[in-house]
């Protein structure tokens, strides 16, 4: 029995589809498509819930679906599109807290899930942007004066400062020609007061490992030249991380700040390492602009693909995320020609995936995932160039007039 | 460097004397190069995509007779225990959770790895590996049901021969479904390490090793791990170390798909098994217990013919 109900005054977009059970059967074959979860989920996002409330068909469905018994307190609701196809099965889950990278205490209304859902549904979210458009970023490299390399990203209300420090360190015996790199990040209490004490440690934790494996191969950055004496003596980067405030997006804001402030770690020259009767005796030039810079070009920058009903968005804001129970985070070599000067008419390399990762409770179809692994690599090349241009014109200010600046946070 | 006090760590400095063996020295090429030989076979015979056949030993009391439930994995070296135990309160915490949490912890057992000793203490690799079988696990089990309420899954590697991760998933499956967990599907989980055009259906330690060295050229290298809820065609979780392109990974999706396909079988087998097993001796148990009955009856019987007559 399909029984039309009426429009909404959105637009008429969602017309409800009651389902009795005998048509259960039917509708499974096109729910097994794509039926991305988070299963446990029991919200619905409707505007009208008391009239779009469906009831009856719910363990039944499941059931059927997954060949499971279960308990009968979960409400499932179908909404379906003009094309009187089902779309989709809307879950959402209120415990926001586990969804990993999502910003804590954000409390949306029913009504306001739906309208983001819907907005997503036809390329036009609510902000105006389109779902692979980034909001406009805010950059500055070289603002801690104590670290070798500094660079404070904002995006929207995300805001992210890094600074790398280098010290001296002894290779890893497995590798004796490379250096070394770390991840710290740090959840300060003045993003949200829920990261207080240990309580952002899950989150900070989970970005460090991300980092830690985007940056594993030497395709994504080259170890070998933060060598100094094989075997011996390698520079270790520390590249400590803190979160400001999060406005949705952290992953993406933290790999660009990091790739920006690598780009503008300075490492001092060592002019002599002397073997001393097996110690090293390592002597560095007394200037502190004698020093060398990292080629960083090839570093990876992580893009966030935010899946909302059936489609994936790029650099979601806050508010979306809570709308999302997955998505899927890609990490993409940089471009390396973009960053030397003049470097834009060589041929490009196609980037290549350094992690892949997946965040938040639910799951998804092997579909969904191809798709948002291409969507990321294109988001990633364009975000890439991008930073590059940013960063090549932030260095050649700062070579020809001298940078006054009281506090970087303006 | 976190230490653990309490215990004795030995020097700090120790290495394992493998370094300095011959073995140990091979450069990436001549590794590379072993991994296959002039069949194009394995080093343990195996085809590029053959799989370690799974021989599995699953019990409720008799691998952990302490846990709710547990299971025990096994794929040739490759060798796990993992134990549920029940929900209990989440501790440490003020707020109401809505959905229950599993909390998973993965532990390498100290003389579990053939390269070098693992300490005591939880190291980095240990935690991203105890978040990835969080990540996995979650979207399986039917977390709703046991609203403020988390389950306890502890995961060890009695021995590492690759793909630990993936059989670490496998088991705390299995483990769930044996403590009556109520799950939306069985989860699996498989592994393969990329290394040029060659791909190795789950991999041995060495073929992993190989698989993250970085080369010297631009090729592809990496390993990935994927686990599905098969029946509803889901992906839990994908995870993926190294550099590869966008074919590969494409190409990567589609094997690691069946190869978790390909466990279901097994995996149901064992849960049959283990639930046959239980009615057994449920049957076993009711069946003593009528005849403990019955002979009490007639001894009643008896003492009250004894009492009528006397």
């Amino acid at each position: 029995m399909v029984q039309q109900l009426p429009t909404s005054n959105k637009g008429g977009s969602s017309l409800l589809v009651q389902v009795q059970y005998d048509q259960v059967k039917e509708k499974c074959d096109l729910l097994s498509k794509d039926f991305d979860t988070g299963l446990e989920s029991v919200e619905f996002c409707n505007k009208n819930i008391s009239r779009f409330n469906l009831v009856g068909i719910e363990a039944i469905l499941i059931r059927v679906i997954c060949g499971l018994v279960l308990q009968n307190t979960v409400n499932y609701n179908i909404y379906k599109g003009q094309t009187n196809k089902c779309q989709n099965i809307n879950v959402l889950t209120p415990d926001r807290r586990r969804l990993t990278f999502v910003m804590a205490g954000l409390l949306l209304s029913p009504t306001e899930k739906v309208f983001i859902v819907h907005g997503v549904q036809d390329d036009y979210r609510s902000d105006g942007r389109s779902n692979i458009d980034y909001r406009p970023m805010e950059l500055e490299t070289d603002v801690v004066s104590h670290a070798s390399g500094s660079a404070r990203l904002r995006l929207a209300n995300t805001d992210v400062l890094v600074g790398v420090k280098t010290e001296i360190d002894i290779p890893s015996p497995d590798k004796p020609n490379e250096g070394k790199i770390e991840f710290f990040v740090d959840c300060s209490a003045n993003a949200t007061p829920e990261f207080e004490g240990r309580g952002g440690e899950q989150l900070a934790l989970g970005i460090s490992n991300l980092l830690q494996r985007a940056y594993h191969s030497s395709q994504a950055l080259d170890l070998k030249q933060l060598c100094i004496f094989e075997g011996k003596q390698c520079w270790k980067l520390y590249v400590d991380i803190l979160i400001l405030e999060c406005g949705g997006n952290l992953c993406d804001a933290v790999s660009l700040a990091v790739k920006a402030a690598l780009f503008n770690t300075r490492i001092p020259f060592v002019k002599a390492a002397l073997m001393d009767g097996g110690n090293v005796d390592l002597q560095l030039s007394d200037d502190p602009y004698d020093s060398k810079l990292l080629n960083v070009g090839s570093a990876p920058l992580l893009v966030t693909l935010c899946k909302i009903g059936d489609k994936c968005v790029v650099d979601p804001s806050a508010e979306e995320e809570s709308c999302s129970v997955i998505s899927v985070i890609v990490g993409i070599t940089g471009i390396p020609n973009c960053y030397c000067d003049g470097g834009d008419s060589l041929e490009e390399k196609e980037g290549k995936f350094t992690t892949i990762d997946m965040s938040g409770p639910g799951s998804l179809a092997p579909k969904t995932l191809k798709n948002a692994v291409s969507q990321g690599i294109i988001a990633a090349k364009l975000l890439d160039k991008a930073l590059a241009k940013a960063l090549l014109r932030e260095r050649q200010e700062n070579v020809t007039l001298k940078k006054h600046s009281y506090g970087f946070l303006k | 460097m976190p230490q653990d006090y309490r215990r004795f760590n030995g020097p700090e400095d120790s290495v394992s004397y493998k370094r300095f063996t011959k073995d140990y020295l091979k450069p990436y090429n001549i590794l590379n190069d072993e991994l296959l030989n002039a069949k194009e076979l394995r080093q343990d015979g195996r085809a590029l995509t053959e799989a370690r056949s799974m021989c599995m030993f699953f019990a409720t009391t008799q691998v952990v007779s302490q846990a709710k439930g547990s299971a025990y994995v096994e794929r040739d070296k490759t060798k796990i225990i993992c134990s549920v135990f029940d929900p209990r309160e989440i501790p440490h915490q003020n707020e109401f959770s809505q959905l229950g949490q599993i909390y998973c912890e993965v532990k390498f057992a100290t003389f579990s790895c053939p390269r070098k000793r693992r300490p005591h203490a939880p190291d980095a690799e240990e935690k991203a590996l105890s978040v990835a079988l969080r990540k996995a696990l979650e979207p399986a089990v039917c977390r709703h049901l046991f609203p403020n309420y988390q389950v306890d899954v502890f995961v060890y590697i009695l021995e590492h021969d690759g793909a630990c991760l993936s059989n670490a998933i496998n088991a705390a499956g299995l483990a769930l479904a044996d403590a009556a967990v109520p799950m939306y599907d069985v989860i699996t989980a498989s592994t393969i390490a990329v290394v040029g055009d060659k791909i190795f259906v789950d991999p041995t330690e060495s073929e992993e090793y190989v698989a993250l060295t970085s080369p010297e050229t631009n090729i592809n290298h990496g390993v990935i791990i994927l686990s599905m809820l098969p029946e509803l065609k889901q992906i839990s979780d994908f995870t993926h170390i190294g550099s590869m392109d966008a074919e590969c990974i494409t190409n990567a999706m589609d094997i690691l798909e069946k190869e978790c396909i390909k466990i279901v079988p097994h995996v149901q087998k064992v849960i049959v098994a283990n639930l046959v097993k239980g009615f057994e001796e449920r049957k076993k148990l009711e069946k003593e217990a009528a005849e403990r009955e019955q002979l009490l009856n007639t001894k009643m019987e008896e003492w009250k013919k004894l009492l009528n007559a006397g």
